[in-house]
């Protein structure tokens, strides 16, 4: 109705605001089956997917800034404390660590690393997994 | 060896019989372009992320005049160009033409250069231009440091440097791939 009430004074015809109408239904029909089927996903999945995702974001990306800053990789941040266990998981399994540390300092703001380790991505890997089971998360 | 880098990120790589570039290594994130070029393969290097090696006392600021200072502490000067200069090495660094830093290039005896690109492998590539493109955008700041003759310290330095870094690679591939498969009672 919305839309139909801006055809006045627009020169939109009826049957053009009556289009629109139907394609904003449209829009908002399909972006709210989205929300209601990605809400609907467990962390589990969400987190797969947002990973999947950000992998392919980042392609060749070599600043850790693009890297970090990439929408699914916020979004995994944005998941909160609730992924960390997935995040652990990640890292534990993966042949090589990935880049998740900047994810978990956002989360949890700890730092469970020496100062002369940072940057060693396997022994940062390991003093966070060190804390993570430390702190009770299972994975 | 082929590298499984998006093809689409490097339009001026080639490939096939005209290949312009070799894959020097396998993939890992264990280090990165601006690691590779300053001659870490341990850590990766970026300014102001968690998680990322930076040299203390220069800016962290995600600018390439905070590269250049890292560069600076490697012995390595401002430059003109990219041409090959006996006596001398040379590393250039990409950006963006907002100047927003994005990788790191060394050049080779050869007058070739390497690059580690992201998470993939090294190449070494025929030209600085090979890694043009939307990722890197192009080479826009030059930098040379004297080069130096190998004293024995240096060459044992990189000997045991080579073996521990081998050494912990083969045992940590080793014990992730024996633990690739997680408990099956969990997602992922």
């Amino acid at each position: 109705m919305s839309t139909l009430g801006l055809q006045f004074g627009t020169g939109m015809s009826l049957l053009e605001a009556l289009v629109a109408t139907d394609r904003e239904s449209t829009r908002v029909r399909n972006a709210t089956q989205w929300a209601i089927t990605y809400d609907s996903l467990d962390v589990a999945s969400q987190f797969k997917t947002l990973r999947d995702s950000w992998h392919k974001e980042r392609g060749a990306a070599s600043s850790a800034k693009a890297i970090v800053n990439a929408a699914s990789y916020r979004r995994i941040v944005f998941l909160g404390e609730a992924v960390l266990p997935y995040i652990f998981r990640d890292l534990e399994y993966s042949p090589e660590p990935d880049y998740w540390f900047a994810a978990l300092y956002d989360i949890t703001r700890e730092d469970p690393v020496k100062p002369k380790d940072h940057g060693d991505q396997r022994a940062m890997a390991k003093a966070w997994l060190k804390w993570g089971k430390a702190q009770g998360y299972e994975w | 060896m082929s590298g499984d880098w998006p093809r689409h990120e490097f339009p001026f790589l080639t490939y096939g019989r005209d290949k312009n570039h070799k894959v020097k290594s396998c993939r890992t994130t264990r280090y990165n372009c601006i690691a590779w070029a300053a001659g870490d393969i341990e850590k990766p290097w970026w300014p102001g992320v968690y998680g990322f090696y930076w040299p203390s006392g220069i800016s962290r600021a995600d600018r390439i005049s905070s590269f250049v200072e890292a560069f600076q502490l490697q012995g390595y000067t401002v430059c003109f160009d990219a041409s090959l200069e006996s006596g001398y090495e040379k590393i250039a660094l990409y950006a963006r033409k907002d100047g927003t830093p994005t990788h790191a290039a060394r050049q080779l005896k050869s007058g070739k250069w390497t690059s580690k690109l992201g998470p993939f492998q090294d190449i070494e590539h025929d030209t600085l231009e090979c890694v043009n493109g939307p990722c890197y955008g192009k080479a826009s700041c030059f930098m040379r440091r004297p080069l130096t003759p190998m004293t024995f310290a240096h060459l044992t330095f990189l000997v045991f440097r080579f073996l521990r870094v081998g050494i912990i690679e083969i045992y940590e591939r080793s014990w992730r791939f024996i633990k690739r498969n997680p408990p099956p009672d969990k997602f992922l």
